[in-house]
């Protein structure tokens, strides 16, 4: 098969798939950070959400993964709990969204470019107005307990609109 | 290296989503409370032909409820052939209050559940419904709702959402409003 193929098929099968820029964790896992790594426009189907370590971390952050709509305000909830201490994670290593219910940890087993991905249903984030107009919100990479003090990340989600001209978009 | 997204046209990033997420029906927004939020109350939402299996089926609040304690069930009726009104799992409890964006999302035999909050709800378990008759006629059915425990008096509104699968030749769900 073509390259085109192939992803036209992922697509299809997997859901459609955003990453964004290698970010510093230093910027997104401080102990009382908060910081929207995708925009969600209107509804959708969340299939999966991890972080990829491409650089070795250092510092006992546990971070986790939260929602927040801006149009309308809708409090930041989390969407998954946190997780235990990513200090010795290293380069490969994934922080995988858990799937299921809120209540679910934060997963960072496995090993370099091996791990785990999303073993509970997905969740249906975001809505539609009563004017029918797409809700504008976020998905937010937060820390907690302790800051990362190195280390680089990736963030990727994968999902399927559930709304007419619903999307998500890296917000950083 | 930058953030990456597929810039794909609409209609592509639609198809997929009807692909792995279903296919989508709605009803308007329901903003008129003697016809849908009064206790008690009931309407059809959604007609279905044939059979086929519901991905996901929900009340998106669209308006804030107010304090009264109103509940929600989704009932199955047979039209072709008949098959007499049956209630869909558990009745809903109170909606009161809820917010913007909740969902409050049919379960099969199980309670139709809100949240875990406002702009975030669980994907349930996929549900069949409707059927097709032993001279292999779609079958056809009305999945309606009843609004029972209390009355909203204030602002609610909400619309109807039905995510779905086909699952005879033929099948399809329309709304019913």
């Amino acid at each position: 098969m073509n390259k085109s193929i192939i992803e036209a098929t992922s697509d299809h099968h997997r859901g459609l798939l955003c990453e964004t820029a290698n970010l510093e964790a230093t910027d997104y896992w401080l102990t009382a950070d908060t910081a929207t790594i995708f925009t969600v426009y209107g509804r959708i189907l969340l299939l999966e959400l991890y972080g990829e370590i491409t650089e070795n971390m250092a510092g006992a952050a546990q971070p986790n993964f939260a929602y927040v709509s801006t149009t309308p305000v809708i409090a930041k909830a989390d969407i998954c709990a946190v997780s235990a201490s990513i200090a010795g994670l290293v380069t490969g290593n994934r922080v995988v969204w858990p799937g299921g219910t809120t209540g679910g940890t934060l997963v960072i087993t496995g090993i370099a470019y091996d791990s785990p991905a999303n073993a509970g249903v997905g969740f249906i984030l975001g809505g539609v107005t009563a004017a029918g107009v797409n809700m504008i919100g976020g998905i937010t990479a937060d820390g907690s307990v302790a800051d990362a003090t190195d280390g680089n990340v990736r963030f990727t989600c994968v999902y399927a609109p559930m709304s007419t001209g619903a999307y998500v978009r890296p917000a950083v | 290296m930058g953030s990456l997204t597929f810039n794909y046209n609409q209609d592509t990033q639609d198809m997929i989503g009807a692909i792995i997420g279903g296919i989508r029906v709605e009803t308007p927004v329901l903003s008129t409370l003697a016809t849908y939020w009064t206790n008690p109350v009931t309407y059809a939402v959604f007609n279905v032909t044939g059979l086929i299996k519901i991905i996901a089926m929900y009340m998106e609040v669209t308006g804030v409820f107010d304090a009264g304690a109103s509940t929600l069930v989704f009932r199955w009726t047979g039209t072709t052939p008949a098959v007499g009104i049956a209630t869909m799992g558990v009745a809903s409890g109170s909606m009161a209050t809820s917010a913007v964006g909740s969902r409050w999302t049919f379960l099969g035999p199980g309670t139709v559940t809100a949240g875990p909050s406002a702009g975030i709800s669980y994907l349930p378990a996929p549900f069949l419904v409707g059927g097709k008759t032993g001279a292999g006629v779609n079958a056809t059915g009305v999945i309606s709702a009843l609004i029972a425990g209390g009355t909203q008096a204030a602002d609610a509104s909400g619309r109807y959402v039905l995510h779905y699968a086909a699952m005879t030749e033929g099948a399809n769900a329309v709304s019913a409003i």
